[in-house]
């Protein structure tokens, strides 16, 4: 995929968010409704430009040499992504501290790191000082998760 | 009530009883630990001191949240020098220029630099605290709306000067955010705007979340895209190196961004980091390297930071002399100050005078005590280097999470960080600038607050607004600000037009 | 790696050294108060969710009266400021909590109506039990130097003359301000222009910078500009004048039989157990009657007034009532 077309890609998705926040200017009220709907304006009228301009370099960009190690990269980008995703999700159904202790082992993981002790000592060692710091001193009571109940 | 000389030696003869030397130093240790950790702000910590300082003495009280305010602003410039991940909000210019510093290997000296810089501005502030309150306050009285949104305005337009080469991506990015301030209940009728029916979206989008996902996250996984090793290599992990040019260099620099920062202060709903913008545009406007600027610039980091901690006394101005908390961390010290029995206001100088100027005298030596932790901070961080990216990455991811729910106790706020920090990968890679994020998030909802409220003061009679000094000052500076870049490439293009027709 | 971990034991090092130092906020077990709690509550900390930041008016009243009834009550009370959506977004999640009593709120006296005035709100009336009611706040009447206004006459001259311009500031979409102005409106017929700041704080400032021309601000938030002589003080909405301003008016003096009152209190999610609700009634009023108590709620301007119990729960629905009438009347449901 060429980088012009990634662009591309983003001014429609740009397009579409705007499209939808216009949806929801029906319900209202007068005095909500001026200041937003310039900006919706102004977004459009920017994104359009935008749109125009790469638009007409199109037919002017050249192939750009791939690098050999960008699909491995972006692999690796996309997978550690989405075990974010999955981090924050199970830090309420499973409780902060179960899903702090995976996440760092799959952190290390994806990271290539061979070590055992590593992968033992420092996902210990993250959720036990940050447990301490922020649930016992700080008194901020941590979720213990709703699927499974593990916490203090 | 102005210049108090007795009650100020006394104030200074208080805070260097040992138990409240102890108190302000413990209090910085703690405050520049929480501003440095992404994820927790200067304003949290200074929450988290609150139920503290409820067994101890008013002054007592008072000099620790402001020794935890004051390093809280501080603290944010270590991680963003050493990571390129601004600890707080404030620091978030300072990143732009520190990362690319750590990589070339010096990054001890613009610790060292943004330290001073840092030293210097809240030394100016708590000084204007101290001595100039009154002033200040009137000063600070005759901000309404149309001030306000002359402000936001001219914040805005830094949108456009940080980054010629590529505005109309910034303007895009600065515009989409300004639309995503709107989400939530809007000020006048409290009508929950594009929510798409998910309830929390009905305060609107949380800031700080935002922020912190949208620097720290691109950082983390810039770490995935190459694992190995360290951040910089061995050889450029430098030491600390204070460089007395870089302070003559920029003796203008320093004085007008803690001006800048004093001036912000005092101004009700700007706080540290619009200052922090402010300055850094400004220095980028005075310099006669602004091409330097994003690329490693010292100029850069000390006008931001001395800005940003030039705001912290500021700050103080309107709630001691007045009782209005013109921000958050404010509000801290009013509900902690009524708690303990004080009553903010005119009668407070009276009343309670040996505890007010303790406070004010206290902010002071506090600053001064800053350096030092602050030199030791950065000594024992700059260590962070040598450690491995696959630590780092895991350990800044869980600090961003705790640190963001820890603010609201609220699990939303965490996938908003996350989504706002996949999104700012994805515009780091595609040539967005981030910084318009920080500015349009912050100063939108002043925007439209101001925006709307002079609307009703003045419909149907706009100049009128003019007659009111501070907005035309505010509205020149603006003005001028959008005027001078052109009128540089003017002059720029006349000058080339000259040589070129001199040559044939 | 021996890095971070020696940081890190430094970190915990120095935390628990702050800690220590200040003494922290253990209660002693069993309490202070003579009765013994009958069942096994409270055996762990409360929370208290607070819709509002910290150092506001609610946050300040809740801090307070926490801070006594966590000796009766022999547990900690930890206050949890969650803002946003003028105060809905910690309601709705008070309003989903476990109704075990380890979960409290800080309620207002609009708050029971959030359904009808702001939309996509999934709690009413009846999602919250009332535990106790701990002040009634009235407000100020401020007028800008400017204006001209001395007093309640002349206010309503003034706003008379020209409908619908006078300007009146309100300190957030939908509070207790509001809905002062709509029924003062109605009592003396006239009409003035609403602008809307975005806190008490700077509505007032407005006033005082004569932006704005006429603001009801509570007390705590008033008296600073008082003082200063920045704002002209009108009128008081309370029955009775206040210690603290002794030389401001009530606006019954002045003719006009109008009170109005903010009154602040704590609720419970729906469902609470009878004995736990008891226990916490009996609490907070013995942290109510202590006479230090009194002095720092005076101090802070907080007029207290106490109600627990059936008492509190006949008045919440009465005052639910009361407010629903006025925003059906006046068409603001959305």
């Amino acid at each position: 995929m060429k980088n012009i077309h990634i662009n591309l890609a983003i001014q429609t998705g740009v397009f579409l968010l705007l499209a939808a926040f216009y949806t929801q200017l029906g319900g209202m009220p007068e005095e909500a409704k001026g200041y937003p709907t310039f900006l919706l304006a102004a977004c459009a009228i920017v994104n359009a430009s935008i749109l125009f301009s790469d638009l007409r370099n199109l037919r002017d960009e050249e192939a750009v040499e791939k690098d050999p190690a960008a699909p491995a990269m972006i692999r690796r980008v996309i997978l550690y992504i989405v075990v974010l995703g999955l981090y924050i999700f199970m830090i309420e159904k499973i409780g902060y501290v179960l899903s702090t202790l995976l996440f760092c082992v799959a952190s290390l993981q994806i990271m290539r790191v061979r070590s055992w002790k590593m992968q033992v000592l420092l996902p210990l060692c993250l959720t036990i000082s940050a447990y301490v710091v922020f649930s016992r001193f700080l008194m901020i009571s941590l979720p213990v998760g709703t699927w499974i109940h593990f916490g203090f | 009530m102005v210049f108090d000389i007795n009650h100020i030696i006394g104030g200074f003869f208080n805070v260097l009883q040992p138990y409240n030397m102890l108190i302000c130093i413990a209090g910085l240790f703690i405050g520049v630990l929480i501003g440095a950790l992404p994820g927790l702000t200067a304003t949290m910590g200074v929450a988290v001191c609150v139920p503290f300082s409820y067994v101890m003495e008013p002054e007592q009280a008072l000099l620790l949240m402001s020794a935890v305010f004051c390093g809280g602003v501080y603290g944010g410039l270590i991680p963003a020098i050493l990571l390129g991940i601004p600890g707080t909000p404030a620091s978030a210019p300072t990143a732009f220029e520190g990362r690319a510093l750590t990589q070339a290997g010096e990054s001890g000296r613009a610790l060292m630099a943004g330290t001073v810089g840092a030293t210097f501005g809240g030394i100016m502030t708590a000084l204007s605290l101290l001595l100039f309150s009154p002033p200040l306050a009137m000063v600070a009285m005759k901000v309404g709306p149309p001030e306000q949104m002359m402000l936001a305005i001219f914040g805005l337009s830094v949108v456009c000067m940080l980054s010629p080469d590529n505005i109309r991506k910034s303007l895009l990015v600065g515009f989409l955010c300004l639309l995503f301030a709107t989400v939530g209940q809007d000020p006048v009728m409290g009508y929950p705007r594009f929510t798409f029916n998910i309830y929390q979206l009905t305060g609107g989008i949380s800031v700080i979340p935002v922020l912190v996902g949208v620097f720290s996250i691109p950082e983390v996984l810039k770490m995935i895209e190459n694992p190995s090793g360290k951040l910089v290599e061995a050889s450029k992990v430098s030491k600390l190196a204070l460089h007395v040019k870089d302070i003559t260099d920029n003796a203008f620099n320093l004085f007008r961004s803690g001006l800048i920062g004093v001036a912000i202060g005092i101004m009700p709903a700007a706080g540290p980091d619009i200052a922090a913008f402010l300055s850094y545009n400004e220095a980028k406007k005075a310099s006669k390297e602004p091409e330097k600027f994003g690329k490693g610039s010292y100029e850069g980091i000390i006008s931001a930071e001395t800005a940003a901690n030039g705001c912290t006394g500021g700050d103080l101005v309107p709630l001691l002399t007045l009782g209005i908390p013109g921000s958050a961390p404010a509000a801290l010290f009013l509900g902690a100050m009524i708690i303990h029995g004080l009553r903010p206001g005119p009668m407070l100088f009276t009343e309670n005078a040996n505890v007010v100027y303790t406070m004010m005298v206290g902010f002071v030596i506090i600053n001064i005590l800053m350096f030092f932790v602050g030199w030791l901070y950065c000594r024992w961080s700059s260590n962070v280097l040598r450690i491995p990216k696959t630590i780092l990455a895991p350990v800044i991811v869980v600090l961003a999470a705790v640190g963001t729910f820890a603010t609201n106790q609220n699990m939303f706020d965490v996938v908003t960080m996350f989504v706002a920090g996949i999104i700012g990968y994805g515009m780091e890679k595609h040539g967005y600038s981030v910084a318009p994020v920080a500015l349009a998030l912050l100063l939108g909802p002043m925007l439209e607050e101001a925006l709307t409220l002079t609307n009703t003061m003045y419909a149907g009679h706009y100049l009128m607004m003019f007659t009111r000094p501070i907005t035309v000052i505010l509205f020149a500076i603006t003005v001028f600000s959008f005027v001078y870049p052109l009128f540089k490439i003017f002059r720029e293009k006349m000058k080339s037009n000259k040589a070129a027709k001199a040559q044939s | 790696m021996k890095k971070a971990l020696s940081f890190l034991l430094a970190l915990a090092m120095l935390l628990s050294v702050a800690g220590c130092g200040s003494g922290g906020t253990a209660p002693t077990s069993g309490g202070a108060g003579t009765a013994q709690p009958k069942s096994d509550y409270p055996k762990k900390t409360i929370e208290m969710i607070v819709p509002f930041g910290a150092g506001g008016g609610a946050d300040i009243a809740i801090r307070l009266i926490s801070k006594y009834a966590e000796k009766e009550l022999g547990q900690n009370i930890v206050i949890n400021n969650i803002t946003g959506g003028s105060g809905t977004i910690g309601l709705t999640q008070l309003s989903g909590a476990k109704p075990n009593g380890y979960t409290l709120g800080y309620f207002s006296s609009t708050n029971s109506n959030d359904d009808l005035l702001f939309q996509g709100i999934k709690y009413n009336v009846d999602s919250f039990q009332p535990i106790v009611e701990i002040s009634a706040d009235p407000h100020i009447i401020v007028a800008s130097k400017k204006s001209g206004i001395k007093n309640m006459a002349d206010l309503i001259a003034k706003a008379k003359e020209k409908p619908g311009e006078l300007k009146f500031g309100v300190g957030g979409a939908w509070t207790s301000w509001d809905f002062l102005k709509i029924k003062l409106e109605k009592q003396t017929g006239i009409s003035m222009k609403r602008m809307v700041f975005q806190g008490g704080a700077a509505a007032i400032t407005s006033v005082a910078s004569g932006d704005c021309d006429v603001a009801v601000p509570f007390v705590s938030e008033a008296l600073p500009q008082i003082q200063a002589g920045n704002v002209v003080p009108i009128a008081i909405t309370s029955k009775d004048r206040f210690d603290l301003a002794p030389d401001v008016p009530t606006v019954k003096e002045n003719g006009i039989d109008f009170t109005h009152t903010m009154w602040r209190g704590i609720v419970a999610p729906a469902g609470v157990p009878d004995d736990v609700a008891q226990t916490l009634c009996d609490a907070f009023k013995r942290a109510y009657d202590n006479p230090e108590y009194q002095a720092e709620a005076l101090k802070a301007g907080m007029f207290s007034e106490f109600k627990a119990g059936a008492d509190f729960e006949a008045f919440y629905r009465e005052n639910h009532k009361t407010y629903k009438e006025m925003i059906d009347s006046t068409n603001l449901a959305q």
